[in-house]
């Protein structure tokens, strides 16, 4: 019996009074192929062949400026992780640790705050510009000049929040339906049954989708600044 | 900026020369004029002697 619905996401590994479940973050460190052999086997081609795919698309976002070379390392890296975990948080018992605002929050705010930091230091002008979109009527410069900037500042807050929400909205769904399923009329299980698998396919989807688009939103912010 | 290659800057003439939304320059400037009139304004404000409520 939960105290309140919410305390599904509560962290209840405890080892020796100690709280584990943090632990969870570096759970996907685990399932990431190692190479055996030089030439490589199916799980290892199947990870560089999702890597490489990644790199070439936020390589596309980035575009040719050489400052930008080598970033997609740190964005694809932030993409592994974010999907490890929120694909492993849908399996039974394992800490969603990127349904707490802790976690993405640490993630979003450093980015945004270092972008942020090095584009108005270096390229102060570079970054006024960008406040005044090109072909704006005179009479909204202003305007946009204000919402431009409140876009700016919430950025962090949007990324990280958006993880957050979607693994929560997902989570919660799944355990009501569950909760619900033990004082359900026989005739009702098998349908409740076929809702819990969509949902579960579904959370999957949103699992990977959303690490991608952390992962290329974080990209388009880094490429603004220069 | 790539889209400055196509516009004429001696087109612009007066205000809109230093003050447009199609060169660098001009957009810098809009985003610098609306921080400094927003920064007046809140200094204008802040400093505003507040009225005291008359004494019967």
């Amino acid at each position: 019996m939960m105290s309140n619905l919410f305390s599904v996401f509560d962290p209840s590994t405890n080892m020796f009074n100690t709280s584990m479940n943090w632990l969870s973050t570096m759970l996907g460190l685990l399932i990431i192929p190692t190479m055996m052999w030089m030439i490589p086997s199916r799980n290892n081609a199947a990870w560089n062949k999702t890597m490489k795919k990644m790199h070439e698309e936020l390589k596309t976002l980035l575009g040719t400026k050489k400052i930008n070379n080598g970033s997609t390392l740190m964005f694809t890296s932030l993409f592994s992780m974010i999907l490890m975990n929120n694909t492993l948080g849908l399996f039974p018992y394992i800490f969603t640790s990127t349904s707490h605002l802790t976690l993405t929050l640490t993630m979003a705010l450093p980015l945004w705050t270092s972008f942020m930091m090095f584009g108005w230091i270096n390229n102060t002008k570079h970054m006024l510009t960008h406040l005044v979109p090109q072909g704006t009527p005179p009479i909204l410069m202003p305007f946009m000049v204000c919402i431009e900037t409140i876009s700016n500042i919430i950025r962090p807050g949007t990324l990280a929040i958006r993880l957050t929400a979607n693994m929560i909205a997902g989570h919660l769904l799944m355990t009501l339906l569950g909760e619900n399923g033990s004082s359900m009329a026989y005739s009702m299980i098998s349908i409740l049954i076929i809702t819990q698998i969509a949902l579960l396919t579904l959370e999957t989807a949103v699992a990977i989708i959303q690490s991608y688009v952390f992962a290329v939103l974080s990209t388009l912010y880094s490429s603004e600044i220069n | 900026m790539a889209g400055d290659a196509h516009v004429d800057e001696s087109q612009l003439k007066g205000l809109s020369k230093y003050f447009n939304s199609v060169t660098a320059t001009g957009r810098a400037n809009v985003a610098k004029a609306t921080y400094a009139s927003v920064g007046l304004l809140i200094l204008y404000f802040t400093l505003k002697p507040k009225k005291k409520p008359a004494t019967k």
